[in-house]
């Protein structure tokens, strides 16, 4: 180890969290009459943490380790660059909704940027202690802002129980760092890789008893069943913006660090761990997906979709780090993408405490607002897996990673729940375009921040969707950290 | 050889007219509508591809000044430059394949396409929404043309569910009717399941092969060591996953229940699209990966057999529909049968001929019953029919020669192909039995359309007689075209055109003299048959109809695939998400157990504070009782 610091892997984190408390001093020091410039803070913020990474990526920084548990790698940067992106589509959305809802405070964006601290902290970790800090960071910024929205009761209590069950969750995961670090004597991420490959029988137990551990704390990031439960509540309860990014955002954070961990220094163990994930995956694809049939709630069926996504990213676990890092990250990015646009269609509608949440909302959308209900249909449309937009390049990868690695039985359940999801993707599709409007236009009219958010979005889906070529060598390339 | 620049850029030429054509009129449609006549969009979509079809014509002549490879095979494969998507040992290249296959494609789809494209600028005179119809029917050209014309199987798929989309667009086209949404979103669903078998076919034809790649796949697979009979070896599984996502474009049993339903879009799109081109996909498909299919006994044996009950089945149904398109689009569904026959029994070649000769004089029957409906006024039932002969000649004189056609009476296009298929089929008695009785079945049914239709007296009204009309030169016109296309089509020896592209040899099929004879005499005899039930000896019907009562039952209701169906998706996939999906406009229709439990949370919620509930309680439990799973699972010895 160096004798000196090398504090470069931490600084877009840095940037973020000093960014974060700026904007808190910034609302303290605004006279009451006036609104604090939260959110272009919170922008300049992302986008200054997204150009270090870009310099850490280019310069020098890459490959730089601060005391062997922070690291700038390839695998590192890309998950950076890819939440800093999510954050900052997140925040274009968020002014326009806040204010149409009443919650336009400061404490949002503080949050937001915190949690996203945390995000960039679990996938850059090179060590178990840290990674669980940067996850405890994440979800405490997250359980404050579930519950942001005071006035309603669903908020408050999506809150509630999404913090009773995460500390739960967390405390499995803790368990596990703690059985690990008895196997190896340490919680480094490379210790523990080499001594999960020279396993006695004794300490295999104790290894594996840690690795179930860790599987559920991540299990319940990741929303997988049957540790999903909160995500419906706290996706419908949570304002829309922060729904956007935590369905998009901590869903890629928490596969980074479950790719690492498993992937890597776990990867001894593939053999028992694989039909695990394997199970969760087919479980987790099966339960999204009939649930989210049964939703007459946009944000909900939204929610199991979020659900059912997991457990086909879990189907390219069972594949070779490499094959499967790069499979997953390509679709983390498409995921990330579609899904912002997505919810960040209904948040962009909002008005006076109102959204669009049922299919009479959008009955009609196509002949009012044809722009918004195209980019809704692409969204949607690409949930499904159907060509020309990213998501079928995406699930082709996963799907592929798992055939590849003879797990056949798996991509067959992915490919038939893809099926099943057309169904309730495109009801929304029908009713936009194929259905009368119910009443009055009363949706509010989208701002131009959301607008660009929202036309980022469908363009990303679209694009990568024809030529996907760039960002799937970023994702070889970084997934080759992983060996 | 490779050097012909012309041909590395009229292919992609061909493919983005259309294109162009759509984005034109998507974006400046609003704008083009605005002059005096309003058929500027219209004629704008026809310029684009008529244009595609001289490309193509042109392309192909090209194509022939090449050097002939291995087994006197010229292609070309067209390269655009960029990739689609590359990962380590995988790449799907932007790129074509221009063989004798795809040129005969192309040529249907421009040529045909063309054809109701001019036919549509009559047809939709009257709609209001015709920029975004013509922008539609642009589209689905751009990705019929993809589809045949894509030189790997991802590009080929794109193609395949951009033609879905503009199907399931067109269907629903006139969505104020619901039965038009309802079977837009039915045509969805079930080529879903199709897309499905696709994928996963795909995905084991790149491990069988290491590519996609349409010639690098027709080139190995001779070296796959051939799979008998219920020998369900890497070529069996990927060939027949992907016969299901054929089954479910091309309308066969189990997935055929869609394209009935289809007929409720505009006519000349159930021409191009239900008859002519895209329904074809899955014949195209299967021919063009014939190498493939060639070395599975199973998967062969597979598409005879579902083609052959197939075309039988639908046939009968043919038999007793009453609507004039739906007779049509059962008619299709059995024509199709018969290609796939041709190709479950080796004889690609015969099958894509039948498809080519079909593109005429079905694309020629529907325009002729778009233009009786047009003349009716819109009345598709053919019992209010009857007389027209005289009314609309045009009319009846074209559509006679698609019934002949279609029929197989000698030297009209369908007899050469039907033929062929009867002849290649030989070997097996029954599949010829079934071949020649539908034969028989096909000249009843069609001539029973033509008698209700045509003869007779007219059975409509007054009312709707005043109306009475003979359709304008722009739909008479392609009527014309595709007659002759009928009549004379079938002299071109398409089979001996593309046998190269199946690397089989030659291919040549034996023939026997009393083959054609015994065709002849079957579809003689269907006319006659319906020549004494509907106009000589109309009174025997009802004697007949007490006697094949159950038989004619089990046709009227369509086999009861639709009933079984719908009461597996209701019983069993999602009870009661059609209320969700068509009356469910209202956010308290509670369906599924999720909702509910959510619902009842909601009331107790009023009562008691969230906590007490005992729901939170409810998730850790569940947390933990998954982490016990887990762990137990784990830690199992």
């Amino acid at each position: 180890m160096s004798g000196e610091l090398d504090l470069r892997p931490l600084v877009p984190a840095i940037i973020v969290g000093v960014t974060g408390l700026v904007v808190l001093l910034a609302q303290a020091f605004t006279p009451k009459d006036r609104r604090a410039p939260s959110a272009p803070l919170s922008l300049t913020g992302l986008l200054a943490a997204l150009a270090a990474v870009w310099l850490l990526a280019s310069g020098g920084g890459r490959g730089a380790v601060l005391a062997n548990a922070v690291s700038a790698d390839a695998y590192s940067l890309f998950f950076q660059a890819l939440l800093l992106g999510i954050a900052a589509v997140a925040v274009l959305l968020s002014p326009s909704y806040l204010r149409a809802n009443g919650l336009d405070r400061g404490e949002y964006y503080a949050l937001l940027l915190f949690s996203v601290v945390g995000m960039l902290g679990l996938v850059s970790s090179l060590e178990l202690v840290s990674m669980f800090v940067a996850l405890e960071i994440m979800s405490i910024a997250l359980y404050g802002m579930a519950g942001l929205y005071r006035s309603r009761m669903e908020s408050q209590e999506a809150a509630l129980k999404y913090f009773v069950t995460g500390a739960f969750s967390s405390a499995f995961f803790l368990y596990g760092v703690a059985l690990l670090y008895g196997v190896s004597g340490s919680t480094s991420l490379d210790r523990l890789e080499w001594a999960v490959s020279t396993l006695t029988t004794d300490s295999a137990a104790l290894a594996l008893l840690g690795a179930g551990m860790l599987l559920v704390g991540f299990g319940f990031k990741i929303a997988s069943v049957p540790f999903h439960m909160w995500a419906p509540d706290v996706y419908e309860g949570a304002p829309t913006p922060a729904t956007a990014l935590m369905s998009a955002g901590v869903k890629a954070a928490a596969f980074g660090a479950l790719l690492r961990v498993f992937g890597s220094a776990l990867h001894a163990l593939a053999g028992e761990w694989q039909p695990l994930v394997a199970s969760l995956a087919v479980i987790t694809m099966v339960v999204g997906n009939l649930a989210a049939l049964a939703q007459g709630n946009l944000k909900r069926m939204l929610a199991f979709s979020s659900v059912a996504h997991a457990g086909y990213v879990l189907t390219a676990l069972v594949a070779s780090p490499g094959q499967a890092g790069e499979a997953v990250l390509f679709y983390l990015v498409v995921y990330g993408a579609v899904n912002l646009g997505a919810f960040g269609t209904i948040a962009a509608l909002s008005r006076e405490g109102r959204e669009p949440l049922s299919l009479g909302d959008v009955a009609g959308m196509a002949e009012r607002r044809p722009a918004l209900a195209a980019a809704l249909a692409v969204f949607l449309v690409s949930l499904t897996g159907i060509p020309v937009t990213a998501g079928f390049v995406g699930k082709f990868y996963l799907f592929n990673a798992a055939v590849t690695a003879g797990w056949v039985g798996l991509a067959l359940v992915g490919v038939l729940m893809s099926v099943v999801s057309a169904y309730y993707y495109l009801r929304v599709v029908v009713a936009m375009y194929m259905r009368d409007p119910l009443g009055e236009d009363t949706w509010a009219r989208v701002s131009p921040s959301a607008t660009v958010a929202l036309a980022l979005s469908a363009v990303i889906t679209l694009v990568l969707g024809i030529y996907p070529a760039p960002v799937l060598t970023l994702a070889r390339i970084a997934a080759r950290s992983l060996l | 050889m490779l050097d012909d620049p012309l041909l590395k850029i009229l292919p992609f030429a061909i493919l983005l007219l259309p294109l162009g054509g759509f984005v034109v009129l998507a974006l400046f449609g609003d704008w083009i509508k605005r002059d005096k006549e309003e058929t500027g969009a219209a004629w704008l979509a026809c310029a684009t591809v008529i244009i595609s079809f001289g490309l193509a014509a042109w392309t192909t002549v090209r194509l022939y000044g090449l050097v002939a490879g291995e087994g006197g095979l010229r292609f070309f494969q067209p390269y655009l430059g960029y990739e689609w998507m590359e990962a380590g040992g995988f790449s799907v290249p932007y790129s074509l394949l221009v063989d004798p296959l795809s040129c005969v494609m192309m040529l249907v789809v421009t040529g045909v396409g063309s054809l109701i494209h001019v036919y549509s600028v009559g047809y939709m005179a009257h709609d209001e929404d015709r920029v975004p119809y013509f922008s539609y029917l642009n589209l689905f050209t751009f990705f019929m043309l993809l589809l045949v014309l894509g030189g790997n199987l991802p590009l080929m798929f794109v193609g395949w569910e951009g033609v879905g989309l503009c199907s399931y667009l067109l269907i629903g086209f006139w969505y104020r009717k619901d039965s038009a949404a309802a079977a837009g979103l039915k045509a969805f669903i079930v080529n879903r399941i199709g897309d499905a078998g696709l994928i996963l076919g795909m995905i084991f034809v790149f491990h069988a092969f290491g590519s996609l790649d349409l010639v690098d796949i027709a080139d190995n697979a001779g070296s796959l060591a051939p799979e008998g009979l219920w020998e369900f070896g890497p070529a069996t599984i990927a060939a027949l996953l992907l016969f299901v996502g054929a089954t479910g474009k091309s309308a066969q049993i189990p997935l055929h229940v869609w394209l009935p339903d289809a007929m409720e879009g505009p006519t000349p799109v159930s021409a191009l699209i239900h008859a002519a081109t895209m329904v074809t996909a899955g014949v195209y498909m299967v021919a063009r990966l014939g190498p493939l299919y060639h070395v599975s006994e199973t998967a062969m044996m597979t598409v005879a057999v579902v083609g052959a009950v197939t075309a039988l089945m639908a046939a009968t149904i043919a038999l007793v529909q009453t609507d004039i398109k739906r007779v049509l689009a059962y008619s299709t569904v059995s024509q199709l049968g018969y290609m796939f026959l041709a190709c479950g029994v080796g004889a690609f070649g015969v099958g894509i001929f039948h498809l080519y000769t079909h593109a005429f004089f079905k694309a020629l029957l529907f325009l002729g019953s778009g233009s009786v409906i047009h003349a009716m006024s819109g009345e598709q039932d053919m019992q209010r029919m009857g007389g027209l002969r005289k009314r609309i000649p045009w009319t009846f004189w074209t559509f006679l020669a698609g019934t002949l056609a279609i029929a197989g009476i000698p030297f009209f296009a369908g007899f050469f192909s039907k033929d062929e298929i009867l002849a290649a089929a030989l070997g097996h008695p029954v599949l010829l039995g079934i071949g020649l009785f539908t034969a028989l079945l096909t000249a009843f049914y069609m001539a029973r359309l033509l008698f209700l239709t045509f003869f007779g007296d007219f059975r409509g009204g007054e009312e709707a007689e005043h109306h009475l009309h003979e359709s304008p030169w722009v739909m008479l016109v392609p009527l014309i075209l595709l007659a002759i296309g009928s009549a004379a089509g079938g002299f071109v020896k398409i089979p001996e055109i593309v046998q190269p592209v199946f690397r089989l040899g030659h291919g040549h099929i034996p023939h026997v003299a009393w083959l054609p004879v015994a065709a002849t005499l079957s579809a003689i005899a269907g006319i006659l048959g319906a020549y004494y039930l509907y106009l000589a000896m109309p009174e025997l019907r009802a004697g007949l109809a007490s006697t094949f009562r159950p038989a004619l039952r089990v046709f009227a209701a369509k086999y009861y695939w639709d009933d079984v169906y719908n009461g597996f998706v209701r019983r069993v996939v999602v009870r009661g998400s059609d209320l969700v999906l068509w009356q469910g406009v209202d956010n308290r229709v509670v369906d599924g157990a999720v909702n509910r439990t959510a619902t009842i949370t909601g009331a107790l919620a009023e009562m008691l504070r969230p906590l007490q509930t005992g729901f939170v309680r409810q998730y850790a439990l569940l947390i933990l009782a998954g982490a016990v799973a887990l762990l137990g699972y784990l830690l199992w010895p």
